[in-house]
């Protein structure tokens, strides 16, 4: 793997890991009340079946010969982060994303901050023509899209809910 | 089944659905599925709406 790659984690890794801590110390008087608790807990669940239900999908599309366009890497990792982006997605959609009093701007900043990181890497490597070869999408420069994806499907929803329900407290 | 106890307690009250989630430390979203039946609370947080409403258990949850 390229050191470029590896920086980037590590630099990555430190940045969540700070923004995880502050974010801990910042949400201590927050909580969820007990409807929110169990409404995650349905999308909890249906995030862990989504991801079973997908990788047993993409194991038989490998069978079927799915390898010769999507590296495995790749495929297991566009499968799990749909799994993991289902869950906040749920979530949002039932309004439960968010503890009480939260209205969530600095995960909406964080979201577009990832959105626009990983969507320019992955721009740079399509036009590098490095996302695909030989025919197939590869894991080293196929996964910042995937990220972006992930992340711009949420911010796309926070955003949807965001206005339907100002137009609904509106009526 | 819809609580219309607990609503017209609230109206009487001259609450709203985000006053009394603020006093009874829940969202608004859960306040309004209880008023709409399509959440059974707890007893502690039936007790705090309750309070919230002085009102007894019987009054707001009891179902005739």
């Amino acid at each position: 793997m390229e050191m470029s790659v590896v920086m980037g984690a590590i630099i990555l890794i430190c940045i969540f890991t700070i923004i995880f801590i502050k974010q801990k110390k910042f949400d201590a008087g927050k909580h969820y009340d007990e409807m929110q608790l169990k409404i995650r807990g349905d999308g909890y669940r249906l995030s862990y079946f989504v991801t079973v239900m997908c990788m047993v999908a993409l194991s038989f599309g490998y069978e079927m010969g799915l390898e010769r366009f999507v590296s495995p890497a790749f495929g297991i990792f566009a499968t799990l982060m749909l799994g993991i982006v289902i869950f906040p997605i749920y979530c949002i959609v039932k309004e439960v994303f968010f503890p009480l009093g939260q209205k969530g701007r600095y995960y909406i900043v964080l979201c577009a901050i990832v959105v626009v990181i990983n969507g320019g890497v992955g721009v740079m490597h399509i036009m590098d023509g490095t996302v695909i070869q030989n025919g197939k999408l590869v894991f080293e420069y196929g996964s910042n899209l995937v990220c972006a994806a992930a992340f711009a499907a949420l911010l796309i929803t926070l955003a949807c809910k965001t206005v339907y329900n100002k137009r609904r407290d509106d009526r | 089944m819809k609580n219309l106890k607990m609503k017209s307690a609230r109206a009487a009250k001259d609450l709203s659905q985000d006053e009394l989630a603020a006093r009874c430390d829940v969202s608004r979203q859960t306040i309004s599925a209880i008023e709409k039946g399509d959440y059974n609370p707890t007893i502690k947080l039936c007790i705090a709406i309750c309070r919230a409403l002085d009102k007894t258990l019987d009054e707001l949850f009891w179902e005739e």
